[in-house]
């Protein structure tokens, strides 16, 4: 075939900078160590990478959430530990305090010790993880959530919320207890009573109802699982007009007692259920305040119970039986604390295996998405460099032999 | 004689000069780009008759001859036209995928940023700088999107230039040729027919130049003028004429430009019609990649903002409040006009008003959409790929307006105006997308993170049940889109919610707003039937599930007491219930279709139990039946006697009916509330489900799953016992004595899903328009275990509940789900898609280009091999041509000599 000049020389240029195009993006390659250098050069692995950065930056986020979770829940399991050893103190003063020929000063002296542990335990329940969160405060966990009443009594005033913290892509944790599956939910000896004003209550400041005492334990076995409400009714309710309430059980408002007058500051006895509570305050018209059976006992009502009974003991027969009686009472009530602690604190120690096992298997994510990234995207360095050696040697060819034949003419002869 | 010789040798003296100098001409030109090679065509003079026969008279040069060939001179333009078109493809394809390939431009990483700090957020909801993280990382994410949007958009007026310049340039190009076409015919008739070769150059390069920006059809004429088409036959240049082409604004889309080719004011359309070369490759550019680039990203960021923004919503903000909207809202007023273009020619007056609001992104396509409205009826249309042409759908609107046409994840809405036969609408859901995504919320306390609802159980639950913790499923009705009424108030629950359980598998819903005083709810939720040991969902999650309660005239009325009968076992009366048939239609929400379920035929006297399970037996229908009798006004009559009040209920399966007398005979020792005590201890009456309440003046009594309550005074009526019954069908009183029986039937409360219908044949059980109302309150939550009577769980507003993390964690699970699209990709991996198909078009489109450079680069060889110059021929020929004129001169000197010669002798 015919070639002309011109075509010699353009198609020598085109070939010279081809080749020197495949050496530049060899040579880009190798300074930046990645075999992608847009999507283009391999649309599919482009994609990929895409995904397994996702990944990665998801398992570096868990492994953020792993520290976060371990940090709380050793945290809390430090507070329970001490809240175990309060427990225990106050066994031990329990079963000190059922020696018969302790003192009335003795007794007060133990209530005295008494009262402060029940501060510290109050401490404990209220403390924070260094955020100003509450550890046990459910989700209203900006305010303290146990606060003494006026009466004494130490109320769970937040929420049963539970936070879950996401610490692989399957496993989420609960990374908080709130207060009430702790202190409050504790399995008592026997049918006991929990009392609470209702939240619907008018009364400025508002009236509150103490924890009570449960007086005859075979009527309130017999009236529980019912509960029961104080509600004050209009003062032209009784004769002559004043200050009355009548009680209702909760299920099917059957009235219990009717327009009682009511003296502000005395207690308020339920025979047919063997209760006995009182309400302070001036309540309002209308307010309701419930007298529930339970099962449970906070943890703080039997340690004020203890102190309550250990202050009144009066030194007569039946005195003493009931005294006595009573501590039978807070020390099974105490083993039911320390067991339902045990409970937590097992489940605490279990939430903190989950976390270290999905640490482990977070590493190993790490491990295996970047060597997967980099199997896709980096560069194999050795045959990238033959290939620019390559390369630059087909360059310098083309360079050597463009000269050799662009220099040949007949023109020279002539 | 030496005179014809000297003529002979001087003819080839003035040919070989002549061959010289067409030769020195190629040489010179060797480098003139569109040169072709000459070459003088030598011919010998007519030769003389002599005695010795014919004698030649020399040479002369008959014609210098340019040699090319046309048809590789169509195949170099052919192959430049593609070689072009492909070029600026792949050069504008490059800088979106190398806009893509940065890691610091890409909307990937922006994603799992916001996710990121969703996390840290999630994991201390009411830290503030978490909460500020999040905020600067969705205003990242919202900038990356603008970022490319700017990009796109300033490639895509760059096209637009382009366009433009291209246009300018071809008709420059195309009068230039018609030009040429003029001055080549003069000049060929002033030269008698010599072809002017160097004007032909300037032909053929104009042309090849053309064929770098549009493809044309190159066809001759007998005089050597040249026309050329380009489209589809669309005359160009017609020998010494040409038309024009311009870039002018689109009809249906104002935004875009297209291309018109006509002369003096009389344009047709042909950007369909225009390929190859660079304009054809911006337009294809522009209709292949960029538009759906931007599509493709705008559903992203449609998607995005839209499930953001109703999760969002449905949380609850550090002031105790709904989150408000994340993103911009996706179907503000706005957005869902902008996604519409009436078309400029469209009749007056310009009132129609159409808009696009976006459904189910994960239906929603990336192609845009024409519609014409066709006739004959003035509402008929059809729907058509605007790309492709292709039909999608027809349809009418049936004339009223507004109307709505539902497609592909939106509502096309033609809200008002004179819509008739010719209108043309353009509907671009997508496009806009990126333009119209922003940052709403911008206060820290503005982030909802938390849950608006709260479950708790009560203190004094003695059962092992608990309750979920509860979960949103919207806030807003569906079919107004306005808070539902339990939200209506802000930061409240309205009313609260109490959930009690009457025994063990047996619990209502009341309104907790007074707690010493619990409420039934309108509608009620009582005696709803527990399972313990499964999940037992509370509330339903279909936002469009209705309740209905039966409503006919036979449910809850009290049978006339008959004489009371004794015998064992109990004889059991009829409730008096109708018989009817009940039939049930369901309507798919989605297409309209109805489906007719198989009727329920209720024969007479049947219990709401039994009328229910018949129920359940449809798909889509929750039924429960329950039964209310009260007893009041307890009269002893003072007369002494042992009467009893005697219930008697139906067995299960075959069992027999069983009976329980509860004494009636003290007024004090057998109170009503005596009574209820007793039918609650007795385990035959819980057995099948009996409760009874009592406030100690009246006595109600419960059966949970609907089974006829029967009950009788014994004792003679001497005694003049009596009581009142009263019932749901029944307001005024029913007095029952002694010695006598009476019976009341159940009631049924039915929940059906979304679509269902349901109706009496008549108005025993239900009506044939039974009144419905909305069973979705929003939220969900579940209760499990084993409760114990006198439970119960409260359900209120989160108030101050800023450690709640859960509307965060659901946020989060955004991340994981598929939302993009028919594909239901991920964010993230909707991207990723997007990525790897621009790389494969940048792929494609690269190997193209070098393959149509490799081809041009042949065409081009081939066509040089015919007409360029090469130096060492012409060197060649310079030696020949020198030889030749040469040895002609030495001719001449010959005859010069011979002449001498002849003049010697003659001396």
């Amino acid at each position: 075939m015919r070639i002309s000049t011109q075509m010699l020389y353009s198609n020598g240029i085109a070939n010279l900078g081809n080749a020197q195009q495949e050496v530049t993006r060899t040579q880009q390659q190798i300074s930046s160590g990645k075999k992608i250098l847009s999507p283009a050069d391999d649309p599919v692995g482009a994609s990929r990478v895409l995904r397994l950065n996702q990944e990665l930056e998801q398992n570096s986020q868990f492994q953020k959430n792993v520290d976060l979770a371990q940090s709380r829940l050793e945290l809390e399991d430090g507070v329970l530990e001490g809240v175990t050893e309060i427990y225990q103190r106050v066994r031990e003063l329990a079963i000190q305090s059922g020696d018969g020929i302790l003192s009335a000063a003795d007794r007060n002296s133990i209530a005295q010790e008494l009262r402060s542990r029940l501060d510290q335990l109050k401490g404990l329940a209220n403390s924070t993880d260094g955020r100003g969160e509450y550890l046990f405060g459910g989700f209203q966990n900006k305010q303290a959530p146990f606060e003494q009443t006026p009466s004494g009594s130490v109320e769970y005033t937040s929420d049963e919320g539970r936070r879950f913290i996401q610490i692989s892509s399957s496993v989420t944790i609960a990374g908080t207890d709130n207060g009430k599956s702790v202190f409050m939910d504790v399995d008592s000896a026997g049918n006991t009573i929990c009392t609470e004003g209702s939240k619907g209550n008018t009364s400025s400041p508002p009236a509150f109802i103490t924890i009570g005492q449960v007086t005859d334990q075979a009527k309130l076995d017999a009236f529980a699982p019912e509960d029961m409400k104080i509600v004050f009714n209009d003062v032209n309710s009784v004769a002559p007009p004043g200050p009355n309430y009548s009680v209702y059980t909760v299920s099917d408002d059957r009235p219990i007692v009717t327009a009682q007058p009511y003296t502000p500051g005395a207690a308020i006895s339920i025979e047919a259920s063997g209760v006995q509570v009182e309400i302070q305050g001036a309540p309002a018209v209308g307010d309701a305040f419930f007298v529930r059976t339970s099962d449970k006992q906070p943890v703080f009502d039997t340690l004020e119970r203890f102190i309550d009974g250990l202050e009144n003991v009066s030194d007569t027969p039946e005195g003493r039986e009931t005294f006595s009686a009573m501590l039978d009472t807070t020390i099974a009530n105490l083993d039911n604390a320390e067991t339902a602690m045990l409970e937590v604190r097992t489940e605490v120690g279990a939430r903190l295996n989950t976390v270290e096992d999905t640490r482990a298997v977070l590493e190993d994510n790490e491990i295996i998405l970047t060597e997967l990234r980099s199997k896709v995207e980096d560069l194999d360095y050795a045959k990238a460099i033959s290939d620019l050696s390559f390369q630059s040697f087909v360059l310098q060819a083309a360079q050597q032999t463009f000269s050799r034949v662009t220099g040949l003419s007949l023109f020279d002869q002539l | 004689m030496a005179g014809s010789l000297l003529n002979i040798g001087l003819s080839g003296v003035l040919a070989h000069q002549t061959a010289l100098r067409v030769t020195g001409n190629n040489v010179a030109n060797a480098n003139t780009e569109g040169y072709t090679r000459q070459r003088a065509e030598f011919d010998q003079l007519g030769g003389q008759f002599t005695g010795a026969g014919y004698l030649g008279s020399g040479a002369q040069i008959t014609d210098i001859q340019r040699l090319t060939d046309s048809y590789l001179q169509t195949q170099v333009r052919s192959d430049t036209s593609v070689s072009a078109e492909i070029g600026i493809v792949a050069e504008n394809l490059e800088q979106i995928n190398n806009l893509l390939a940065d890691p610091r431009t890409g909307i990937s990483p922006a994603l799992s940023d916001f996710f990121g700090a969703l996390q840290i957020a999630a994991e201390d909801p009411s830290s503030v700088p978490a909460r500020q993280e999040l905020l600067s990382q969705s205003n990242r994410l919202v900038d990356r999107f603008r970022l490319i949007n700017d990009r796109l958009t300033a490639q895509s007026s760059s096209v637009e230039t382009s366009i433009r310049s291209q246009v300018e340039d071809v008709n420059g190009l195309a009068a230039a040729i018609a030009e040429t076409n003029r001055s080549i015919v003069s000049a060929k008739g002033a030269a008698s027919g010599s072809q002017p070769n160097d004007l032909l150059d300037k032909r053929d390069m104009l042309i090849k130049e053309l064929a770098t920006k549009v493809s044309i059809n190159v066809i001759p004429q007998d005089d050597g003028q040249l026309n050329v088409f380009i489209g589809k036959g669309q005359a160009l240049v017609m020998g010494s004429s040409s038309s024009s082409i311009v870039a002018r604004k689109n009809e249906d889309d104002p935004n875009s430009l297209e291309i018109a080719i006509g002369k003096e004011g009389r344009f047709v359309q042909i950007t369909r019609e225009i390929t190859g070369g660079e304009l054809g490759g911006l337009i294809r550019f522009r209709e292949a990649v960029l538009e759906p680039a931007q599509n493709n990203l705008g559903r992203l960021a449609i998607s995005i903002a839209d499930r953001v923004n109703d999760q969002h919503q449905q949380g609850m903000t550090l002031e105790n409040q709904f989150g408000g909207l994340y993103f911009n809202d996706v179907n503000s007023e706005e957005a869902m006009l902008a996604r519409v273009v009436g078309n400029a020619a469209n009749a007056q007056p310009n009132d129609r008003i159409v808009s696009v609001r976006i459904e189910d992104t994960t239906a929603l396509k990336t192609r845009d959409y024409a519609i014409e409205f066709t006739g004959p009826g003035r509402d008929d249309l059809v729907v058509k790929d605007a790309t492709t042409g292709a039909t999608i759908t027809r349809t009418s609107l049936g004339g009223l307006y507004p109307a709505k046409l539902e497609l592909d994840g939106m509502a096309i809405q033609f809200e008002s105006g004179s819509f008739q036969p010719g209108d043309r609408f353009l509907i671009q859901p997508t496009r806009s997308g990126i333009s119209g995504l922003g940052l709403v919320v911008d206060r820290v306390e503005d982030l909802a993170l938390a849950a608006p609802i709260r479950t708790e159980s009560q203190k004094s639950n003695t059962g092992s049940a608990t309750i979920s913790q509860g979960s949103m499923v919207g806030n807003r009705s569906l079919n107004t889109n306005e808070l539902l009424p339990g939200f209506a108030s802000p930061a409240e629950l309205t009313p609260p919610l109490v959930v009690r359980f009457l025994n063990e598998t047996t619990y209502e819903v009341l309104d907790n707003s007074d707690p010493a005083n619990p409420q039934p709810l309108s509608p009620p939720l009582s005696n709803q039937r527990y399972v313990p040991g499964i999940r037992n969902e509370l509330f339903s999650s279909d936002p469009f599930a209705v309740q209905v309660a039966a409503d006919g005239t036979s449910i809850g009325v009290i049978q006339p007491p008959q004489a009371l009968s004794l015998t064992t076992p109990p004889a059991l009366l009829n409730n008096g219930y109708g018989a009817q048939t009940i039939s049930i239609e369901g309507r798919n929400p989605e297409t309209g279709a109805i489906t007719t379920f198989p009727t329920v035929n209720v024969p007479a006297n049947s219990t709401a139990g039994n009328i229910a399970a018949a129920l359940n037996g449809t798909p889509g229908i929750k039924a429960s039946a329950f039964t209310d009798l009260q007893l009041s006004n307890f009269n002893d009559g003072g007369t002494p006697g042992s009467a009893a009040l005697r219930v008697t209920i139906a067995g299960t399966n075959g069992q027999p009916p069983y009976s329980f007398e509860a004494s009636f005979a003290d007024p004090v020792a057998d109170s009503p509330a005596a009574i209820a005590d007793a039918i609650n201890a007795d385990e035959g009456m819980k057995s099948l489900g009996i409760v009874a309440l009592s406030d100690g003046t009246s006595l109600s009594l419960r059966s949970t799953d609907g089974r006829n309550i029967q009950v009788g005074l014994t004792g003679a009526a001497a005694d003049g016992d009596s009581v009142q019954l009263t019932s749901a069908g029944t307001a005024v009183p029913q007095t029952l004595n002694n010695n006598e029986e009476a019976v009341v039937g159940g009631q049924l409360d039915v929940v059906l899903e979304d679509g269902l219908r349901l109706r009496g044949s008549n108005n025993a059980i239900f009506t044939p328009t039974p009144a419905t109302e909305t069973a979705f309150r929003g939220f969900m939550t579940s209760i499990s275990g084993t409760p114990a009577k006198g439970d119960a769980f409260t359900i209120a507003y989160n108030s101050d509940g800023f450690g709640d993390n859960r509307n965060a964690l659901a946020l989060l699970g955004l991340e994981a789900g598929g939302f993009v699209g028919p594909g239901k990709d991920s964010f993230n991996g909707a991207y990723a898609s997007f990525v790897s198909s621009i790389g494969a078009q940048t792929n494609e489109a690269r190997a193209d280009a070098e393959a149509a450079s490799s081809l041009l680069t042949q065409s081009e060889g081939r066509l040089d091999a015919v007409a360029g110059v090469n130096l060492d021929e012409e060197a060649a020929k310079l030696i020949q041509f020198q030889q030749a004129y040469n040895a002609n001169a030495q001719i001449v000197s010959v005859a010069r000599e011979l002449f001498d010669t002849l003049l010697g002798a003659v001396r």
